[in-house]
């Protein structure tokens, strides 16, 4: 993995560069975890009660076999094949991109704590800033405007109470 | 039916209705023209306006949002060679070169002309097929319900994209998904760390994560698009004449988009790209070629992404399973409203699916009216900032996934499924598979044991009925037809 910063005269964005082979290998390994320790939770499921049922354990039985495979694949696949083969994954502005996930989780977290209206008067300018937007004007009024519009349509019209 | 229909009329008529069938035209365009905003996001963030509201005027609006948005995906393709859909890729091919000769106005008007014949005609086929379907499935069993499921379970290696085993994961991801909460027919809870979880993994703020927030993630990496802008010109002013040659091209994709909809899994851009083929096929050699700017290839295109459209909800009005990811989202808005699609639909809500026909055949013209009266304003929606517009599509998430119980639980499954599309989409992982699943496996998994407790646990009652042997046969086909006709390309290759 590598990540490859073009020079700042041509004003191009950062560009986070992922070995496609990596991430694929990752994720498959992820999926075989998680079916893993699913299958190993359902064996531990109450037996059918008579024998015309197949109990609570079959279907997440099937999914975590099926699932088990097709990760098992995916592995083979990314280490067997060609390099070239699976194209590399390109994250264009990754630290707004990262900033605006860790913002939202933010907003998320401060939602029952500092009350869903200021959570949101800081956060959606913030993201917006990750994003690019520069413009103090456009911030503010775009904070101001979804606050007002989610209390019109929600709170106003479906009744609707936010923490 | 005449009379169901005509109530259904009645219903659309009603002003509240009425305001619903054109806020959700209006969305759907501005959605619509916004390249990589589909109308899956688009009906996705409108059902948390829908809380509390009656059900026929929710799905008015979100049927008029989906049939607006599919359109719309088409100006932006025509005038700065940059499809605001999907299935608008093929009318870029042909729009776009007709735009820079000069020809934009013409190229819109085909467009929506084509679009609005392509809907009318495929909402009549839609109420000639849905009730009779309807009708056929209330002899349905729990076997022929299984196997229902399982053919559109099936369809996963259509929907698989470049791979079948990333497809595969995807769906056994959505099947794992589906099995959390409690035990349809025991009541164990599986899988459920805390209460939160009994009642199952929410649809609707799970379709918001996978495909608002991870899309709003997606254009925080993006930029607008810059493309040569060209004149419109006069869209109103068009002679009839000129639709003359078009008329057979526009009727066959409107055929074409209307079964190949029908089909769960193909959706709107199969269709634009089978009917777009289909044209090039049977113009042949005449002048301009397609590709150059001829307008057939325009008018085919978006006559079938309509259709398509109406063929998505037949099987969801008629047997409860999505014909398309947008479907999957109608599907957990009616659920959210305590009305369960599917055969009985039309017998326990009569008007739901009357009002859906009828607002298809009345929000058509309305679509066409709004699509020639605001070709200018819908291009310039692409103006509006991306971080702007991703702030908001995360807002309007984090808000609607509170909304839908008024609890945080929702809210946090959006983010992490959020996080999750994001991630999956990156590693080119499709998602259509896991909302495939979401959909059909409890339908699948209640039928199923259902069907073994009535055999007193034999497997021979799913071969035993006719249509059920039917459907398994149809899933196997269509499971096994693309994996070996993938098999014989990479052999070949």
């Amino acid at each position: 993995m590598s990540q490859e910063r073009t020079p700042s005269i041509d004003k191009e964005p950062a560009v986070l560069v992922l070995s496609g082979r990596v991430a694929l290998l990752i994720v498959a390994l992820l999926g075989l975890c998680g079916f893993t320790w699913m299958a190993w939770q359902s064996m531990a499921f109450p037996a059918a009660f008579n024998t015309a049922e197949v109990g609570a354990a079959r279907v997440p039985l099937i999914a975590c076999t099926g699932g088990i495979l097709s990760s098992i694949g995916l592995i083979v696949q990314a280490v067997r094949r060609k390099f070239d083969s699976i194209p590399a994954i390109a994250i264009r502005k990754p630290l707004g991109v990262l900033a605006a996930l860790a913002l939202t989780i933010l907003w998320v977290w401060g939602m029952p704590h500092i009350g869903f209206y200021l959570a949101s008067v800081i956060v959606v300018p913030l993201i917006m800033l990750a994003g690019g937007e520069r413009r103090p004007m456009m911030l503010v009024l775009s904070a101001i405007g979804f606050v007002v519009f989610v209390h019109v349509c929600f709170s106003f019209l479906l009744d609707i109470e936010f923490p | 039916m005449i009379e169901s229909l005509i109530t259904g009329f009645g219903l659309v008529l009603h002003p509240y209705v009425l305001l619903a069938l054109f806020g959700g035209t209006i969305v759907g365009y501005v959605i619509g023209a916004m390249p990589g905003l589909g109308p899956s996001l688009g009906v996705a963030l409108l059902v948390p306006f829908t809380y509390g509201v009656d059900p026929v005027v929710a799905m008015v609006g979100l049927v008029g949002l989906y049939m607006a948005a599919e359109y719309a995906g088409a100006v932006t393709a025509v005038l700065l060679n940059t499809p605001g859909t999907a299935a608008a890729v093929a009318t870029a091919w042909d729009g776009y070169p007709m735009a820079k000769k000069g020809e934009a106005g013409w190229a819109l008007h085909v467009s929506i002309i084509s679009s609005g014949i392509g809907a009318l005609l495929s909402a009549i086929l839609l109420i000639g097929t849905a009730v009779p379907l309807s009708e056929f499935a209330l002899r349905f069993g729990p076997p022929e319900y299984f196997a229902l499921a399982l053919f559109g379970l099936s369809l996963v290696t259509s929907l698989g994209g470049s791979s079948v085993l990333r497809g595969l994961l995807s769906l056994f991801l959505g099947v794992a998904i589906a099995v959390i909460g409690m035990d349809p027919v025991t009541g164990v809870p599986r899988f459920a760390i805390t209460p939160d979880f009994f009642e199952g993994i929410p649809l609707v703020p799970m379709l918001l994560g996978l495909y608002a927030v991870s899309e709003a993630l997606y254009m925080l990496e993006g930029s607008t698009a810059k493309t040569l802008k060209v004149a419109i010109g006069n869209v109103w002013s068009m002679h009839l004449a000129r639709y003359r040659p078009l008329l057979g091209t526009i009727l066959r994709s409107s055929g074409i988009g209307y079964f190949i909809g029908v089909i769960p899994g193909a959706g709107a851009s199969i269709a634009s790209l089978i009917a777009y083929g289909n044209a090039k096929r049977r113009n042949g050699t005449n002048l301009p070629a397609f590709g150059d700017g001829n307008p057939a290839g325009v008018a085919a295109s978006e006559a079938a992404n309509n259709a398509a459209v109406s063929g998505a909800l037949a099987p969801l009005l008629a047997l409860g399973v999505p014909g398309s990811a947008t479907a999957a989202v109608l599907i957990g808005a009616l659920m959210i409203q305590g009305i369960q699609p599917g055969p009985m639909l039309f017998v326990n809500n009569p008007e739901i699916p009357y009002s859906v026909f009828a607002s298809i055949l009345i929000g058509t013209p309305l679509m066409v009216i709004v699509g020639l009266l605001g070709a200018r304003l819908w291009v310039k929606v692409t103006a509006v900032p991306l971080s702007l517009l991703a702030a908001l599509v995360i807002g309007i998430s984090v808000v609607g996934a509170f909304a839908s119980t008024n609890s945080m639980f929702p809210v946090y499954v959006t983010l992490v499924f959020g996080i999750i599309g994001y991630v999956l989409r990156k590693v080119d992982i499709p998602t259509a598979p896991i909302v495939l699943a979401l959909v059909l496996v409890p339908m699948a998994e209640a039928n199923y044991r259902r069907a073994l407790v009535v055999a007193d646990g034999s497997h021979t009652i799913f071969f035993l009925s006719p249509i059920s042997l039917i459907l398994l046969l149809a899933a196997a086909s269509s499971f096994l037809v693309p994996l070996f006709k993938r098999y014989r390309q990479s052999r070949k290759n």
